[in-house]
């Protein structure tokens, strides 16, 4: 049997005996309704967490950002634990969540009610552990991270915190599995078509403002697009109108421009803007366009040693890797050249949806998976490769 | 009424003053008490998986403020045995704890079959259907069993929230405890009229108190319990703790007609056997209510009876048991 394997036999030992304590951080957490902007109530939730835990430095930033240190032996090096606090569930959304058939059901759980949590029991699995790391570990729940968040809160933590980051592993609830070590480019923007309330019959597309964004998705549709670097656009979400017998006086579009290529993103985000222009033109109903993300596109090396160690543990573990960019906080680390990765926690299912679920038995593996990763990486004590 | 008042001011708290469990669990263990959770369940699989987590992670795990917490079953027919045993609790079936005194289906009977199988000073029951539920279920009942000695039953109420604009605003129970039982209570035992909410699910006992009362099997329990610690001990053996809000599934009008029916058996008999109340007629255990079919009324007869089993210290098995001498 391999050192590794043995290691993680100890740390699954561990991570099991405290089995209520992980669930219950789980549910204490997941149950606050967390929308973006709106993530105040879950960060306090965690500060009690490293209170009670005896998280060292722990305090909130202006983005409403939570940070906590557990002081490393030599602590010469800072990783950062991150997980982002918002959800995509609005606060009336009943937030209940509930145990059965091994599985944690509730909206947000996988995204990411359970990553948060992780940062309230990896103070408590390290302790019972008994064995402190060399490096630092900041533990950092951040805000405003989905949808017109746009990774405010990792931003700002990174533009802002006076500790050097020296790595990052951001962690998501789902999935189990991913090991994501680059960032796509990335735009992501939203379309507004309004008509107004009197009908014109000389107007093309006045009948509904449905019919105008159609129009915009078709043109869009038609466009150009490399296959390398791989480049796709993301129909997100559409909305318009109220009812069966009156025409949409407004109508929207959620999407987003995806590449690995800065450039090419760049360009065929310029190509969306000139098609809504040409659309209004011929249609004269009014659109707007608003792009409001960015990501620019990067990365570590396959060869890092952050990426080896971790799919070397998750090798180890018995757990399928799967490789593969990421949109995440992992994005705001690439930015700043800082090496890191994102990795799941559990399986889920129906994630998005208000009865998404994740399996209870997948969050001891994929603890351990972290825990294990945390200590490959600590090994080097403070002369680490990274 | 004076004792009212007085009794609020002194024996009316919210969980908020008891947070700080490693000192609760310091004077748990100076005084040498054991604590029991007991939670009844009949067909619960969706709820107590979440009740069992959330009590044994801060309570056991964490700090060590109950020393066991067993499920006692009515006879689920759903996963729930299976989920109780996933999540590492006694799971008991109630009619296999002293088997040779009969089983009776009914949530008083499992809380009186506890009162035999588990071993703590202190039992506290809650109910499994809670679905925000939180360790103050159980530390705040508790509570004030370990700082005030002359309290042995502390009941749990669901009303303040902690910050309110106005100056008053009403309070109290659920619709069966503003229709029927404050009522009778201010007709009969007016000095009870302070449980904010006497059919509340949630309370916590001194076994020497448990042991000496009867337990209804079924809608009576919560109100007998009321009137025979009050009878024995007076209002002073109280407590009443707010824990806030507490979310489960509300029962339709026609289902608290046959609560309010159990209830008022229960009352009555006490009622009587106190010579407050000279029942002469035999009074009918049956229900009716009615429902309406092709525009013509039914009447629905619902049979209701209001069991009881003795106090426990009566039993001889339970003697033996404890070492408790005939």
């Amino acid at each position: 049997m391999s050192e590794l394997k043995k290691d993680l036999d100890v740390i699954r030992e561990v991570v099991e005996s405290l089995k209520d304590i992980i669930l219950s951080n789980a549910i204490s957490i997941g149950e606050i309704p967390s929308p973006t902007f709106g993530e105040t109530a879950a960060i306090k939730r965690l500060e009690d967490f490293f209170m009670q835990e005896d998280v060292k430095d722990v305090s909130c930033d202006e983005a409403g950002n939570i940070q906590g240190t557990i002081p490393g032996k030599v602590g010469a090096r800072n990783i950062a634990l991150v997980a982002h606090a918002d959800t995509a569930f609005e606060e009336g959304v009943d937030h209940t969540l509930s145990l059965r058939d091994q599985r944690i059901f509730g909206p947000g759980i996988a995204d990411n009610s359970l990553g948060l949590s992780v940062l309230a029991s990896v103070p408590t699995i390290l302790q019972k552990l008994n064995r402190p790391l060399n490096a630092n570990l900041v533990l950092v729940g951040v805000t405003r991270s989905l949808g017109r968040g746009d990774l405010g809160g990792i931003r700002f933590f990174l533009e802002n915190n006076k500790v050097p980051i020296d790595a990052g592993i951001c962690i998501e609830g789902v999935e189990l599995g991913r090991l994501n070590y680059s960032a796509l480019s990335m735009m992501r923007g939203e379309l507004t078509c309004t008509v107004p309330e009197e009908y014109d019959w000389d107007r093309l597309g006045a009948s509904s403002a449905i019919i105008g964004v159609n129009e915009v998705i078709n043109r869009v549709m038609e466009l150009p697009l490399p296959r390398r670097p791989a480049t796709t656009i993301v129909m997100g979400a559409i909305k318009g109108g109220n009812s069966y017998h009156k025409r949409a006086t407004e109508a929207s579009l959620k999407f987003e421009l995806r590449s690995a290529s800065n450039e090419i993103v760049a360009e065929a985000s310029e190509r969306v803007r000139q098609i809504v222009k040409e659309v209004e033109i011929v249609t004269r109903d009014h659109f707007e366009l608003d792009i409001f993300a960015s990501r620019n596109a990067g990365g570590i090396p396959i060869g890092h040693p952050l990426v080896r160690s971790a799919r070397e543990v998750m090798d180890v573990l018995g757990i399928s890797v799967h490789d593969g960019p990421s949109m995440s906080e992992l994005a705001a680390f690439i930015d700043r050249g800082i090496p890191a990765i994102t990795i799941g926690v559990t399986h889920g299912e129906n994630t998005s949806r208000i009865d998404g679920s994740v399996s209870i038995e997948g969050i001891y593996t994929g603890l351990t998976q972290l825990m294990g990763i945390l200590f490959a990486n600590d090994a080097g004590g403070d002369d680490g490769e990274y | 009424m004076e004792s009212i008042k007085q009794w609020l001011s002194t024996n009316t708290f919210h969980h908020s003053a008891f947070w700080d469990i490693k000192k609760l669990v310091e004077e748990k263990e100076r005084q040498g008490l054991r604590i029991s959770v007991c939670i009844p369940t009949l067909n619960e699989e969706k709820t107590v998986g979440k009740v069992l987590v959330m009590l044994r992670s801060e309570l056991m795990t964490r700090y060590s403020l109950v020393d066991e917490i067993a499920v006692i079953d009515s006879g689920s027919t759903d996963a729930t045995r299976s989920v109780v045993e996933e999540f590492g609790a006694d799971f008991y079936f109630s009619g296999d704890i002293c088997p040779e005194l009969g089983f009776k289906k009914g949530k008083g009977e499992n809380l009186w079959k506890a009162i035999y199988q588990l071993s703590g000073d202190i039992i506290v029951y809650v109910d499994a259907d809670i679905t925000n539920i939180h360790p103050r279920f159980v530390y705040g009942l508790v509570a004030p069993l370990i700082h005030m000695p002359e309290v042995q039953y502390v009941k749990a109420f669901y009303d303040r929230p902690l910050a309110f604009s106005q100056g008053i605003r009403p309070s109290g129970g659920g619709r069966v405890t503003e229709i029927v039982t404050r009522p009778l209570f201010s007709l009969f035992f007016p000095e009870l009229t302070a449980m904010i909410q006497p059919l509340s699910g949630e309370y916590a006992v001194r076994r020497p108190v448990l042991e000496r009362i009867p337990f209804p099997i079924g809608y009576g329990v919560e109100i007998s319990h009321l009137i025979d610690v009050y009878s024995q001990w007076g209002l002073g053996a109280f407590a009443q703790t707010d824990l806030d809000q507490r979310v489960h599934h509300n029962q339709p009008t026609i289902d608290l007609g046959k609560m309010s029916f159990g209830i008022l058996q229960a009352f009555l008999k006490r009622a009587q056997a106190l010579n407050m109340i000279d029942v002469q007629a035999e009074l009918s255990t049956m229900l009716r209510q009615f429902e309406v079919a092709d525009s013509e009324f039914r009447q629905k007869e619902i049979p209701i009876v209001e069991e009881e089993r003795p106090p426990m210290i009566e039993i001889d098995a339970y003697r033996k048991k404890y070492g408790i001498d005939t």
